[in-house]
């Protein structure tokens, strides 16, 4: 940077006039005071209404976006499901459950066991767990 | 004037006031850094429109490590400065010092220059003139009145040469506007 210029630009600056004549200081003071004035364009009056209409509409077309891959997503699962299902060849087999079909009662006797117990669990152990803590 | 923090944590629960607010409190700042590295009208409304939607997009990221108009003022030069390089539109290094100060002193129109009574009017013509990153330092320094630091954030320029920028911004302008005072004092 040269230094004279440098200097001639301090004081226009600071906001203070030079004593010191010439057309470099006329210049430079003209120079800055034209800067701080505004560039000449302003944003219509309903700048700020336009601005959020365009984000809501750009919310709610993200919104139906959202939602059509979602259900594209389900689709094309559903179709890789049933393609796999028919390249393969897959056969449903129950398993141990057909196996199980002879001794009904034991299941049902089972189920109930297991619902008792924790009927019990819930009414009598847990209530006096929580009255020994109080 | 609601603080920053305060404004921002309402334009997140969604409201449509808040943000509107926080439009209003730096539209003037958006339309300064569009405006003036951007020529066309049509283009400079929307292009402030997107920086303000981009704003609300980005403001759960914004961690208050600057001042909320410094963000603005970066995402507000970074739109134009994109939106030059997408219209193709000059948009480069700063051109060698010594050859584009030769031009730009010496490519001079004296219709212009006659016709030109209003000083601040002729500074602010030639401003468009400069090279963006020129035009950009100076609005933010002269009419935003940020500081270097602050300045070099947003550009992403070092201090020094968002200071040299300035200086040299300030010193074509000089020598321009000391052709037209000599030919006037001669009148």
């Amino acid at each position: 940077m040269n230094s004279y210029e440098e200097e001639l630009q301090k004081n226009p600056e600071k906001g203070e006039s030079s004593d010191a004549d010439g057309l470099d200081i006329k210049a430079y003071q003209e120079v800055f005071r034209a800067l701080k004035k505004d560039p000449g364009y302003e944003i219509s009056s309903s700048f700020a209404q336009t601005v959020v209409a365009r984000m809501i509409s750009k919310q709610q077309s993200k919104s139906s976006k959202d939602y059509f891959w979602f259900g594209a997503g389900i689709f094309f699962l559903a179709i890789a499901f049933l393609a796999t299902i028919l390249f393969i060849d897959f056969r449903f087999d129950f398993g141990f459950l057909t196996g199980m079909a002879d001794y009904a009662g034991l299941a049902v006797f089972g189920i109930a066991f297991i619902a008792i117990l924790n009927w019990l669990d819930k009414r009598l152990i847990r209530e006096k767990h929580l009255q020994s803590k109080t | 004037m609601t603080d920053d923090r305060t404004l921002v944590s309402r334009v997140l629960t969604g409201d449509t006031q808040a943000f509107m607010l926080l439009i209003k409190q730096h539209e003037r700042l958006v339309a300064h850094m569009v405006g003036r590295l951007i020529k066309s009208d049509e283009d400079r409304e929307e292009l402030c429109q997107d920086v303000f939607l981009r704003v609300h997009e980005k403001l759960g990221e914004f961690t208050f490590q600057s001042k909320l108009s410094t963000w603005i003022a970066t995402i507000s030069y970074r739109y134009a400065i994109n939106h030059l390089r997408k219209q193709k539109m000059l948009y480069s290094d700063i051109p060698e010092e010594e050859a584009f100060t030769k031009k730009f002193i010496e490519v001079s129109n004296p219709e212009t220059i006659v016709e030109d009574r209003d000083m601040d009017d002729f500074v602010l013509k030639l401003v468009e003139e400069l090279p963006p990153q020129y035009k950009a330092v100076l609005t933010l320094y002269h009419l935003e009145g940020m500081s270097y630091p602050e300045i070099g954030e947003v550009t992403k320029m070092p201090e020094g040469t968002v200071k040299n920028y300035l200086f040299r911004a300030r010193n074509l302008l000089k020598e321009k506007v000391k052709m037209y005072l000599g030919k006037e004092e001669l009148l």
